[in-house]
């Protein structure tokens, strides 16, 4: 279990590295100038070569990235030109907002995707069943902006039961950041509800895609299991059905759904650009956006690597917690 | 202790409902087993045999089948007997595992892979004994032993994946056996193991028969393993039981060509066709959805006349305790 533990975190370690080569390059292999970017068109060669040496863009490529690594890890993810700040307190600031949205999201689908095709499946009716297989096609299918422009035309325009695009309600007093949970910490119901009130149409639009493919993934993985010998087996020894289906059949299922919900938290967390945009809302993604409609390449190139970061982590945690589920990788 | 069989089936008739019509999987098979005796049940693939076990089982319901005919009389202990083709299903639940206990021919897929051996012997302690948790643990344990695990104390906590075919075979019989059943359904538990390790759980299966007295239907497409192991035999062909005899009998003096042709294509006791190949049965099993009129084996049977192809022929008694399903029994010689 040890060495089990010990290589995940190797491997995640490497994956991590192997990410941040790949971000580094991408920055190098643009076309523009950085110094030109900073110094403005008009700046002379003497200025330009002043601002390379000042980035260190003057140095050999090897060194430039072990710079940027160590800059990376120690806190300096650059100076975003655009919001005249350094970026890692910018992304800090915006982080939490796309936290919550993916946990509510991902936290939603999930649930929603277990519960009702567990009891869909242990209903064993055929409709129910065909409801869902519809269900989950179009919840994979549909694009999450034209779901995010449906729901703010109906249940904002049309019957103003939600918040508009106006990204998140009044902030609490921070101190996770996370809205609804730092209203609860102040003991303030109210602005807990208000805030998953703003939450929920983006949440929702976020998380249509995931459910549906969970749903999918786990219906396929029930079906499988419950045509296992096993399952006969436990019939054939008096056990009831609905035994057979949550502590048999279920837990079998479950295991490669959770694998599937680590990639889908992670994607959640640094993939919701276009609904964040949409709703406007004050995450990651639009900073991203901003970042590459003004060429403010610091931003984008530590999103990248923490994007990856969080994709890796994530998957990290899922692969630990498969090892304490599954006996199979437990004691292999 | 009374004489009556431990199971005793009638007319049983399994159907299983398709588009494409009615399939009658089992179609009139009548057999009883007496307490401590075991049946071997016997036939190719698609003959009926693990229909049968799974109707007796009423397991055949959840693959789509249904018992449309026929009866099958429990007597477990000295209780009295029991219906079980009309047996509701809480009560059939009951059955399962306490009166009558299965062993299959997987035993890699068998098991839960991610309970552990012990939580699934103990889970049918549990269910049928009420036992609680710590003391069903230990007749896990208790069990595992029985069935000759070595260091079941330490065993009793692996999963499946950490066990051979063979150790997981015997870990359910372990499960099959921890209520001490009436009867033992064993479905070609040998069929997917090596040769050593076959003859090892045999063993263990007739040492366990006698230490609990139970009964035990045998289902096997080797007749090698029916000498050894049953008291009677009864042979299947397309859904029917077409001969049904001591085992010494079945191979002294079969009396239905179906089961002549078994026993001359068995590897060592058979004489060599001219061209040094084993005798096989000519053609195919019927297709159950166009059986022959008349006798089912007619289309292959050397020895069939006129009347084999126009009247079904019955399982008729043809000297105590010896039925055969065909009208020429008696030209049928070794």
């Amino acid at each position: 279990m040890t060495r089990f533990v010990v290589e995940r975190i190797g491997s995640a370690i490497l994956t991590i590295l192997g990410a941040s080569i790949i971000a580094f390059i991408v920055l190098r292999a643009l076309p523009n100038d950085p110094a030109r970017l900073i110094a403005g068109p008009f700046a002379s060669d003497d200025v330009l070569n002043a601002v390379r040496a000042q980035m260190g863009l003057d140095k050999p490529l090897v060194a430039q990235y072990v710079d940027y690594l160590v800059n990376f890890f120690t806190g300096d993810w650059g100076f975003s030109y655009g919001a005249g700040k350094p970026v890692l307190p910018l992304v800090a600031e915006r982080l939490p907002a796309s936290a919550e949205l993916a946990i509510v999201a991902f936290v939603g689908s999930f649930a929603a995707a277990v519960i009702l095709t567990v009891l869909v499946s242990f209903s064993r009716s055929r409709l129910l069943d065909g409801a869902l297989r519809m269900l989950s096609f179009v919840s994979v299918g549909v694009p999450p902006f034209w779901i995010s422009l449906l729901l703010l035309m109906l249940f904002f325009e049309q019957l103003g039961w939600f918040p508009g695009p106006v990204g998140r309600g009044p902030a609490p007093a921070a101190v996770t950041g996370l809205y609804t949970v730092d209203y609860l910490l102040a003991g303030n119901l109210r602005g807990a509800v208000d805030a998953l009130w703003h939450l929920a149409l983006p949440a929702f639009a976020l998380a249509l895609g995931s459910f549906g493919y969970l749903v999918r993934l786990l219906r396929a993985n029930l079906l499988d299991v419950v045509h296992e010998p096993f399952v006969t087996v436990l019939h054939s020894k008096g056990v009831a059905p609905v035994t057979a289906h949550f502590r048999h059949i279920l837990p079998n299922a479950f295991l490669p759904t959770l694998t599937a919900g680590g990639l889908i938290l992670a994607q959640l967390i640094g993939g919701s650009v276009l609904v964040e945009q949409i709703f406007t809302w004050p995450g990651i993604g639009t900073l991203v956006i901003d970042g590459i409609t003004r060429q403010d390449y610091a931003v984008v190139q530590s999103f990248i690597l923490l994007s990856a970061m969080i994709y890796i982590v994530v998957n990290l945690a899922v692969d630990l917690l498969y090892g304490y589920v599954d006996p199979r990788v437990r004691r292999s | 202790m009374s004489n009556a069989p431990v199971i005793q089936v009638s007319n049983l008739r399994t159907v299983f409902d398709t588009p494409a019509g009615a399939i009658v999987s089992v179609d009139d098979v009548s057999f009883s087993i007496e307490r401590g005796q075991t049946l071997g049940l016997v036939g190719e693939s698609g003959s009926g045999k693990s229909v049968t076990s799974l109707s007796l089982m009423r397991l055949v319901e959840r693959g789509g089948g249904r018992i449309a005919a026929g009866s099958i009389l429990l007597k477990a202990g000295e209780g009295e007997p029991v219906e079980l083709s009309t047996l509701p299903m809480s009560a059939m639940r009951k059955v399962r595992g306490r009166d009558i206990a299965m062993v299959f021919q997987e035993p890699m897929t068998s098991l839960d892979p991610v309970w552990s051996i012990g939580d699934q012997i103990a889970e049918s302690i549990r269910l049928h004994q009420g036992l609680g948790r710590a003391d069903a643990r230990r007749k896990a344990i208790e069990m595992l032993r029985l069935v000759g695990i070595p260091a079941p104390e330490r065993r009793v906590d692996d999963f499946p994946h950490q066990l051979s075919g063979g150790m997981r075979q015997r870990v359910m019989i372990a499960i099959a056996l921890s209520c001490r059943p009436s009867l033992l359904i064993a479905d070609e538990p040998t069929t997917a193991l090596d040769v050593t390790i076959q003859a090892q759980i045999l063993d263990l299966i007739r040492r366990l028969q006698a230490e609990i007295g139970m009964s035990v239907l045998f289902i096997t497409h080797n007749l090698g393993v029916v000498a050894e192991t049953a008291d009677r035999v009864a042979v299947m062909y397309a859904g029917q039981v077409v001969e049904e005899a001591p085992v010494r009998d079945i191979f002294a003096t079969p009396r239905h060509p179906y089961t002549l042709g078994l026993l001359a294509s068995i590897p060592g006791s058979a004489e060599l066709t001219a061209d040094h190949r084993l005798p096989t049965i000519g053609g195919a099993p019927p297709n159950p959805l166009a059986r022959p009129e008349g006798c089912r084996f007619a289309p292959r049977c050397p020895l069939a006349v006129d009347a084999c192809r126009t009247a079904e022929p019955e399982l008729a008694e043809i000297a105590p305790g010896r039925r055969t399903r065909c009208i020429r029994w008696q030209e049928v010689a070794r």
